[in-house]
């Protein structure tokens, strides 16, 4: 077993309470990943049970899930992959938003990856959607980008 | 109002919170709940997502909207954060050339190192749309820019054009003064970063009939309109005109040649390293080699040397730049046809694959192979147009960098 009990916070659980009230808790190794729950529990201390306002109690257990892997070295690619195969894009930005709020930096680059990943294949539509993004263009002006780089939207190969 | 409750910021003590206080910038004004798509703030979208998507994707989404395609295209910071998440064996290409032609060859990377059972490396083509009836002679890579040299084999002017494969955009350089009126008797042109000025240069070794001894140098700094003169090339090559494959190599903010340091009557290779910034040139040390010849390159974003010895490929990295002693021979790879053939590594993966390449001795082709440095395999991709002689096959990351006065 790796941890000797030479400092009391090896082997200390942390509070956290969602936003919709639920209380989780977790390892104070894992803690000190996710740099805003830290910051709490520096300014509160660690006895209090931490709020975080814009973490729901569906997001919280999946992101403990990664840090308590995390903290034993056992993150693998295939860790990764499987951690994300049954989400949906909906469900991974969810994710993604609430790493990035616990500034949970290595939860964070990893689902940055894993939705550039899934949008590579996606339509400017879908995109556009998927970001909330309003479209400022007019449709003559659209056509026109579309029509400059029309390679770029061609899926295969040969230039002309 | 719209309440999604993620992004509505409660103030709390998270100050490097990536802005999310900002989320009201793409509200899609619909009476949503909070179990719908929340939009994501701008800021997060730009640097971390955006980023990490590939130059192809990203020239789509331009028209999504007006911000979106100021970032992709004339954002500089934005530009550099994609180049340096570009880094990756995805976003890599492997460009050559056929002997005589004018026309580039373009794969993914990862393509060439597929082991998938009979997978065929297809290539796409790049025509080059700038009238010079000449071919591409030489080419070398920096920062996702190509620099082709053009010319025709044996001789005569020679001609460089920039190109961003990724972006199909493609750029000529103002012509040289002093090669206006003397007889050229050969051009070798470099390409590489300054990063200390955030600017690229090209720079042309050229000698002349007139005085054969002396080796002039220009440098052209991207985005002026000329050419400037700096010191004359302090070392001589073994020939007048500098040999087909001894091109400069770009390594963190230096030019690196193989040169002769010619001493009583005997002559010794040595490497010849130029200061982008300060435009200076210092001799570099290389390990103590044996006797048989060797080339320069670069891997691993680390200056290298390729000898071959009996029928092996040895690499040699300099882990240290400027430092003799971090010069560690990193591979002996058996390379069956032997030095003729001229051996050299196009690539070395994260995971020590290596990607080399030499020329078949029976039909001058060219022959990329992977090598397991692990293990020993070694893998034959399948290519197609593999009845071409293709030639200088180099590897470039995709980037957004703008080219000036492109097209």
């Amino acid at each position: 077993m790796a941890q000797e009990a030479s400092s009391s916070t090896s082997s200390k659980t942390i509070s956290l309470k969602t936003g919709d009230g639920e209380i989780f808790e977790i390892e104070a190794s894992a803690a000190k990943q996710m740099k805003t729950v830290q910051r709490l529990i520096d300014d509160l201390g660690d006895d209090i049970t931490i709020p975080l306002h814009n973490v729901f109690s569906k997001e919280l257990p999946k992101i403990i899930e990664y840090y308590k892997k995390d903290i034993t070295g056992e993150i693998t690619k295939d860790f990764e992959a499987e951690f994300v195969k049954d989400l949906n894009d909906d469900e991974v930005k969810v994710l993604f938003l609430a790493a990035n709020y616990l500034d949970a930096n290595k939860l964070f680059e990893f689902l940055s990856q894993n939705i550039a990943d899934r949008l590579e294949s996606k339509s400017v539509e879908y995109v556009r959607k998927y970001f909330g993004v309003e479209n400022d263009f007019t449709p003559e002006e659209e056509s026109k980008l579309r029509e400059e780089r029309a390679w770029s939207f061609r899926g295969i190969k040969e230039d002309e | 109002m719209h309440v999604l409750s993620l992004c509505a910021v409660e103030v709390t003590n998270t100050s490097s919170v990536h802005h999310l206080g900002r989320m009201a910038l793409h509200s899609n004004g619909t009476t949503g709940t909070i179990l719908s798509s929340p939009s994501l703030p701008l800021e997060l979208v730009e640097e971390e997502i955006l980023s990490r998507l590939p130059v192809k994707k990203l020239l789509q989404l331009r028209c999504i909207c007006k911000s979106w395609k100021s970032l992709i295209s004339d954002d500089p910071k934005f530009t550099k954060k994609h180049l340096r998440m570009s880094n990756i064996l995805k976003h890599k290409h492997l460009i050559m050339n056929v002997l005589g032609d004018r026309i580039l060859w373009d794969s993914p990377l990862s393509s060439v190192f597929s082991n998938v059972y009979n997978h065929t490396v297809t290539l796409t083509q790049l025509n080059i749309p700038i009238s010079i009836s000449n071919h591409i002679l030489k080419i070398s890579s920096c920062d996702g820019i190509l620099c082709l040299t053009l010319g025709v084999v044996g001789g005569g002017r020679r001609y460089v054009v920039l190109c961003n494969p990724s972006l199909r955009k493609y750029t000529t350089l103002p012509p040289l003064e002093n090669h206006q009126k003397r007889e050229v008797l050969s051009c070798l042109f470099s390409f590489g970063y300054d990063h200390v000025n955030d600017v690229y240069k090209v720079i042309a070794i050229s000698c002349f009939k007139d005085k054969h001894k002396v080796k002039e140098v220009d440098v052209y700094t991207l985005g002026t309109n000329n050419w400037r003169s700096i010191q004359d090339f302090p070392y001589s090559s073994p020939s007048p005109s500098p040999s087909m494959y001894h091109s400069g190599v770009f390594v963190g903010g230096t030019v690196n040649w193989l040169a002769y340091e010619v001493s009583n009557s005997s002559h010794r290779r040595v490497i010849v390293s130029l200061d982008l910034m300060t435009e200076s040139y210092q001799k570099l040390l290389q390990p103590d080699l044996e006797k048989d010849p060797w080339i320069l390159g670069m891997c691993q974003n680390c200056l290298c040397i390729f000898q071959c010895r009996d029928m092996f490929l040895d690499v040699w990295i300099m882990k240290e730049y400027g430092n003799k002693e971090s010069w560690t021979k990193l591979y002996n790879i058996p390379s069956a046809e032997g030095q003729n053939s001229y051996p050299r590594t196009v690539y070395i993966s994260d995971n020590n694959q290596v990607l080399f390449c030499y020329h078949d001795l029976r039909n001058s082709k060219l022959k990329l192979v992977v090598y397991n440095s692990k293990n020993g395999n070694v893998m034959i991709p399948k290519i197609q147009h593999n009845d071409r002689l293709f030639m200088n096959p180099r590897v470039y990351v995709e980037s957004l960098i703008s080219l000036p006065c492109s097209y």
